[in-house]
């Protein structure tokens, strides 16, 4: 009894403030007064939102920069999980160590190197500064769960289609491909999810032009907190959750045409 | 890639009267690091023959079956399918079709997809396309199961897409390892049946991999044992059975009694040999000498059993012990008898299994068939064995 | 020497196999492209004299140790070390004294409240972290909900000032790291056959003593991991600490950020992170040597 009381507790310790910040967005008071007998559920602060041009010139870097990184992520990390599945090659711990290095380094660092060595070449102030910067996360997860997907296949079968004329490229094509989906799947939406709520290398590689949403966010929570910038919060997680919705109805989908 | 598929009627008609074997091997070698899979193996298969490899675990039953299919590659020794040489052919280059012992179906596709992917890797399809699975579906069985998924299907149906998939595209050879493993001993007899009928239909040369030795006496044209990678004998199932060549094939096939002893006596291939603290008469295809080592093997079911208090034999009653020479009266007198005990018997419905003791403590297996469904002894009983002296299988050495 | 690929490849002449290596590529390239190599343009920024004038980030081609001088011993960047370690340390022991529970709680779930409990896990690192410190941020304020509460049931007479303080700032990067530990201790737990704990309880011990017997013993190695990649992020909190604390309480890594942005002198922000990720790097090794040294003494 007493677990579910702690559990309940920790789930709310976790969940509150975003809970939290999504009834701010929708409050009708001014200030962060939660006197919820004087106002009442109302949108303004998403039609602020939506009316100011440069919060939406956020969310569209947001958006593209996500939309960035996502295929360099699942390049780089699909490629490298292939070759640990399905391949034994010297080196293999140091390799796997190391593609998962970049996860372990603190952001700010790999905000600070990112943004001293594209500056130096040239790179700084595009999107793609930031996309690449934030693959540096988005890579290892997508190798992660590639590795997973790929590791619950059974090789035989694409042995089965080679022994039916299929050659290895077309087996792997044909038969092993299909089944990946799902990993796919969940590995877009990781990628996308971090890219669009990274915070920290943004904030040190963004230029004027380049602002992300979360880099917007920042400065109006440290100097200017008004409730607009909890409707611009709540708009990142509602296409966070909106991602979500869209894979899991897409593996849903997929399980319901093969059955 | 597509591999050129002769015409159907002809193809039947060529792969039979083809004046190639079907496969042949000459010296085929496999390491696995120190280990040696396959020892020197040399072989040849006759078109439209159903051949059996059978052995123990580890005896490089699979590996034989994944080199001919060119998963991998030998170390040395040649191979060549219906007169082609295999020598740097692909795996998706060889004609063969190949069973897995876990199906290997691909998931993602319904049963008509499976089985189609070999005729869509030739390029046949349209009507050929629907004609052929059509074909093959009701040779297995499964019509009207097409648009099923592999997870929807019971093992047993699993088994027959595997089968379907592989003999939709008329491979020249086929290649089946332990298909039948996972299945129930009933659903298993049935498809003993059912897959030898179905070959000998096709005319497709078979290799059928197994270590279940009951399953190869009963389905093949011809049984290859092997044993850590060496060819132990390569027979029909009757000479496999009667003739063994060496004491590994004669114990693996049946209950067999194993024996090893040295000759006492000899005249000519008449011996009589000291096993144990018994002595028995056996007689063998080669001259033996006095002090030849000889291993006796003896079936089970050859050892006759009957009550002491009425022996067949003229020797002295009551005693319940073998005298210390029981064939003393010449070497002519050709049948063996031992007295022994009862110690444990299995009923096994059609017949039953006893294992008896004798007077030195060694132990003997043997096998009658039940009369009237109920065995004759039970443990404790004084019982005397009887065989024939040619009955066991003397090996030297 | 490369090993027998699958069985169904056929192995290419010589005896390396290029292809996995072909397949890595992409990955390698970026990786070292654009993080080893920045890696090392850091380092030798670090080594740079700051720009004497506006308009510049560095003096190129210079060479001094000048900012590792000022980092070692100026008492500003002692205070901001002890800062950056304390933070670091209390925020682990809280995230761990979350995160063992959690998992332990996890692990012995139902299907239901599994998912819902993994659900309220995961959640905060699906969503912006400086959504969830803006929340925190409303929930702490004098005039929010939690003081409100408080003072309207008399418990308090004055607001308890919950933000811009350790204490904020320790719920919030709490928060942030949780997730982390909760998860490599839950997949640890995850390995061990939870009819162990029922065993033990057979045997006599009590329910707490028989999961610190069997499943904690047995998790040890991850429970450190855990510690260790807690310590790591928390040792470069940034997040929690610029939104819910105060200046005097900034960690190194927001001193990185001021160095970089509001001082304009790079090579100093260079050199802290480098000081930064080296002390990260002693602790990886530090934790492994002492994971090695565990693991031999649970024999395996």
């Amino acid at each position: 009894m007493i677990h579910h009381l702690f559990a309940l507790l920790a789930a709310t310790y976790l969940l509150a403030p975003l809970l939290f910040c999504l009834l701010v967005s929708v409050a009708d008071s001014n200030t962060l007064d939660l006197s919820f007998s004087t106002g009442y559920l109302s949108l303004r602060w998403y039609r602020e939102f939506f009316a100011d041009p440069r919060w939406l010139a956020g969310l569209w870097n947001s958006l593209q920069i996500a939309s960035i990184t996502v295929p360099l992520a699942l390049v780089s990390g699909t490629t490298a999980a292939v070759a640990f599945e399905r391949w034994r090659f010297r080196g293999r711990a140091l390799v796997g160590a190391a593609i998962l290095t970049p996860l372990f380094v603190p952001p700010v660092v790999l905000g600070i190197q990112s943004l001293a060595f594209h500056q130096r070449i040239g790179l700084w102030g595009t999107p793609l500064s930031i996309a690449i910067a934030h693959s540096l996360w988005a890579t290892p997860l997508v190798f992660t769960v590639m590795r997973a997907s790929l590791a619950s296949i059974d090789p035989l079968l694409e042995a089965a289609a080679c022994g039916l004329g299929a050659s290895p490229l077309r087996a792997f094509v044909l038969v092993t491909a299909p089944q990946m989906l799902p990993g796919f799947v969940t590995a877009i939406f990781f990628a996308f999810v971090i890219s669009l709520n990274e915070f920290i290398m943004a904030l040190f590689l963004a230029t004027p032009r380049t602002q992300t949403l979360p880099t917007l966010i920042w400065p109006q929570v440290r100097y200017n907190v008004t409730p607009v910038v909890a409707a611009a919060s709540g708009v990142t997680i509602l296409i966070t959750v909106g991602v979500l919705l869209v894979a899991s109805r897409l593996m849903d989908l997929r399980k319901m045409l093969t059955s | 890639m597509r591999i050129s598929r002769r015409n159907d009627a002809l193809s039947q008609f060529s792969i039979l009267n083809s004046q190639f074997p079907a496969v042949e091997l000459l010296g085929i070698t496999k390491r696995y690091g120190p280990n040696l899979a396959l020892d020197d193996v040399s072989l040849t298969i006759t078109p439209g023959e159903l051949l059996f490899v059978l052995g123990p675990s580890g005896a490089g039953k699979s590996t034989l079956l994944r080199v001919i299919g060119g998963y991998e590659q030998p170390d040395a020794g040649r191979l060549s399918i219906d007169g082609r040489p295999m020598d740097g052919v692909p795996v998706h280059r060889r004609d063969v079709g190949m069973v897995f012992q876990s199906y290997a179906l691909f998931p993602h596709m319904s049963v008509e997809d499976n089985v189609g992917f070999g005729l869509r890797m030739r390029g046949i399809d349209g009507s050929e396309r629907a004609e052929r699975l059509r074909w093959a579906l009701d040779l297995v069985r499964l019509e009207g199961m097409e648009g099923r998924f592999p997870r929807q299907l019971s093992g047993g149906q699993q088994q027959r897409v595997a089968l379907a998939r592989s003999i939709a595209y008329r491979p020249a050879l086929l290649l089946l390892d332990e298909p039948f493993a996972s299945l129930d001993r009933r659903l298993r007899d049935e498809m003993r049946v059912e897959l030898r009928q179905l070959q000998k239909r096709l005319g497709i040369a078979t290799i059928f991999v197994t270590h279940d030795q009951e399953e190869s006496l009963t389905m093949a044209d011809r049984v290859v044992v092997l044993h850590r990678g060496k060819v132990q004998q390569v027979a029909a199932p009757a000479e496999l059975y009667n003739s063994p060549a060496n004491p590994f094939v004669a114990s693996f096939i049946g209950e067999m009694n194993v024996m090893r002893g040295v000759v006492v006596v000899a005249n000519g291939t008449v011996a009589e040999a000291r096993v144990g603290g018994l002595l028995l008469r056996i007689v063998s295809d080669q001259a033996l000498d006095e002090g030849d080592r000889a291993t006796v093997c003896l079936r089970a079911e050859r050892i006759g059993l009957h009550s002491r208090p009425n022996p067949p034999s003229p020797f002295p009653k009551g005693k319940g012990e073998p005298p210390p020479f029981p064939l003393g009266e010449g070497l002519a007198d050709r049948s063996v008898t031992v007295d022994g005990h009862v110690r444990f018997s299995s009923y096994l419905g059609s017949s039953t299994l006893y294992l008896v003791e004798m007077a030195d403590g060694s132990v003997l297996k043997v096998s009658e068939p039940n009369a009237a469904g109920l065995a004759r002894f039970a443990p404790g009983d004084a019982v005397t064995l009887s065989w024939p002296a040619d009955a066991a299988m003397v090996f030297k050495g | 020497m490369a090993a027998a690929s699958p069985t169904f490849r056929q192995l290419g002449p010589g005896r390396v196999d290029p292809r996995p290596w072909l397949l890595l590529s992409p990955c390698l390239a970026t990786l070292g492209l654009f993080f080893v190599v920045p890696l090392a343009w850091l380092v030798r920024l670090s080594l740079y004299e700051r720009a004497t004038g506006p308009g510049g980030f560095y003096l190129a081609d210079t060479l001094t140790v000048e900012h590792y001088g000022r980092v070692l011993t100026d008492p500003y960047f002692n205070r901001l070390a002890f800062a950056t370690a304390r933070l670091g340390l209390i925020v682990t022991v809280a995230a761990m004294a979350l995160a063992y529970p959690l998992a332990a709680y996890l692990w012995r779930a139902g299907p239901g409240l599994k998912g819902a409990t993994l659900l309220a896990v995961l959640l905060p690192k699906f969503t912006n972290l400086l959504v969830a410190m803006y929340g925190l941020l409303v929930l702490l304020a004098n005039a929010g909900p939690i003081n409100l509460v408080l003072l309207a049931s008399g418990l308090i007479r004055e607001p308890l000032p919950m933000f811009a303080n350790l204490f904020a700032v320790v719920v919030g990067e709490t928060l942030i790291i949780a997730p982390y530990p909760i998860l490599i201790i839950a997949t640890a737990l995850h390995g061990v056959d939870s009819q162990l704990v029922d065993a033990a309880r057979g045997m006599g011990a009590g329910p707490l003593r028989a999961f610190f017997e069997v499943p904690f013993k047995l998790t040890l190695p991850s429970v450190l991991l855990a510690a260790l990649v807690s310590l790591i992020w928390a040792l470069g909190a940034f997040t929690a600490p610029v939104v819910l604390g105060n200046p005097e309480l900034y960690p190194a890594a927001v001193e990185v950020y001021t160095q970089t942005f509001e001082d304009v002198n790079w090579p100093l922000g260079a050199t802290l992170a480098v000081v930064n990720s080296l002390f990260v790097l002693v602790l990886v090794l530090a934790a492994y040597l002492l994971q090695r040294r565990i693991e031999r003494g649970l024999g395996r």
